[in-house]
């Protein structure tokens, strides 16, 4: 893909829209997400839900009347769900609101970024080539 | 308004608007895991792109454009003319699909902090915290356990977002947007583990 620094400032942009919105509905508070998973107050699911809806009814209309190829369903699709998962429970956080956090000022979150690295790096340089498995990530 | 935290519909909302807008400025879905590994091999990374360097004018970027937005949206992936190397013919062509350039996911992620920074100046609540949220050290301490379990949690964060390939916003929300079963086995599996465990967290309070 072509940059452009006009492609570059959108981007940015977005991203800072994505942080303050992530940040003003609540899903970097730990207590909110605690909320959410204990299904005290299902705003947060609602939320959630929401936007997948919507942006599912979006997608579909710009695929409209071509039909879909559905990727695979990973090796690593459930346990890596499951650590997962369990690292944003204990935490609240998972791997955008670590950034909303650090911008935020909590800096104790810069332990759980540096956890995410090396989870990564674990992942990636010694269970992968030993597993075999298709790491096919995202972005 | 400010204090409170934004309605269902707002949030969901906003969310919609960062897909869709997202995508149409890069031509992926949004997902962040996958982020952090290109980053950590910035280098590779860019020597790749650099490589990668010869799609130069509008036709070739459309087409990567079209090939990447196919690849994505799991859609068969017809084969596409270009440009060739002889002027005035075109030469069928799978393209690889392209993702985004390492810098600008580097720009993407520090503008997600930026984000979190100004809405905390929007709270009034901007500035250095060495404390996290009061419902977290209540369940698990303050001091290093704090940070040691922090930084376990991370651990899992970063392998379980590897493995599975995806986050909250890649699975989650784009790859469930999308209907791909991957997704949404990824995410029943997240969502489920996180109930779970915030059960047993809770039971602990």
């Amino acid at each position: 893909m072509r940059g452009g620094a006009q492609r570059h400032l959108a981007v940015a942009a977005l991203g800072v829209f994505f942080g303050f919105s992530l940040s003003r509905m609540g899903f970097s508070s730990f207590s909110e997400v605690h909320r959410m998973f204990t299904l005290v107050d299902l705003r947060l699911i609602f939320t959630f839900l929401g936007a997948v809806v919507v942006t599912g009814a979006a997608f579909a209309v710009v695929t409209r009347g071509i039909s879909p190829v559905h990727k695979a369903i990973h090796r690593g699709s459930v346990l890596g769900g499951v650590l997962f998962g369990a690292g944003w429970a204990i935490s609240g956080m998972c791997p955008t609101v670590v950034l909303v956090l650090l911008g935020e000022g909590r800096v104790l979150a810069l332990a759980t970024a540096a956890g995410v690295v090396l989870g990564a790096v674990l992942y990636y340089r010694v269970l992968a080539p030993r597993l075999g498995w298709d790491a096919d990530s995202c972005g | 308004m400010l204090s409170g935290y934004w309605p269902w519909w707002a949030g969901a909302m906003a969310l919609v608007f960062v897909s869709l807008v997202y995508f149409r400025i890069t031509g992926r879905t949004l997902g962040v895991s996958g982020f952090v590994w290109r980053l950590v091999r910035w280098r590779s990374e860019r020597a790749a792109e650099r490589a990668d360097a010869e799609l130069s004018d509008d036709e070739e970027f459309m087409a990567a454009l079209m090939a990447a937005t196919a690849d994505e949206m799991g859609m068969p992936q017809e084969p596409i003319a270009v440009p060739a190397a002889e002027p005035g013919s075109v030469e069928l062509r799978r393209e690889v699909p392209q993702r985004v350039p390492v810098g600008m996911a580097f720009t993407f992620l520090c503008a997600v902090a930026l984000g979190g920074f100004a809405a905390a100046l929007s709270t009034g609540t901007a500035g250095v915290h060495t404390d996290m949220d009061p419902l977290f050290h209540e369940l698990f301490g303050t001091g290093w356990t704090a940070i040691l379990v922090l930084f376990g949690a991370g651990l899992l964060i970063g392998l379980g977002t590897s493995m599975a390939g995806g986050c909250t916003s890649g699975h989650g929300l784009s790859g469930c947007a999308n209907r791909q079963p991957g997704s949404f086995v990824t995410t029943a599996s997240f969502f489920g583990t996180g109930i779970v465990v915030s059960f047993l967290l809770g039971s602990f309070l």
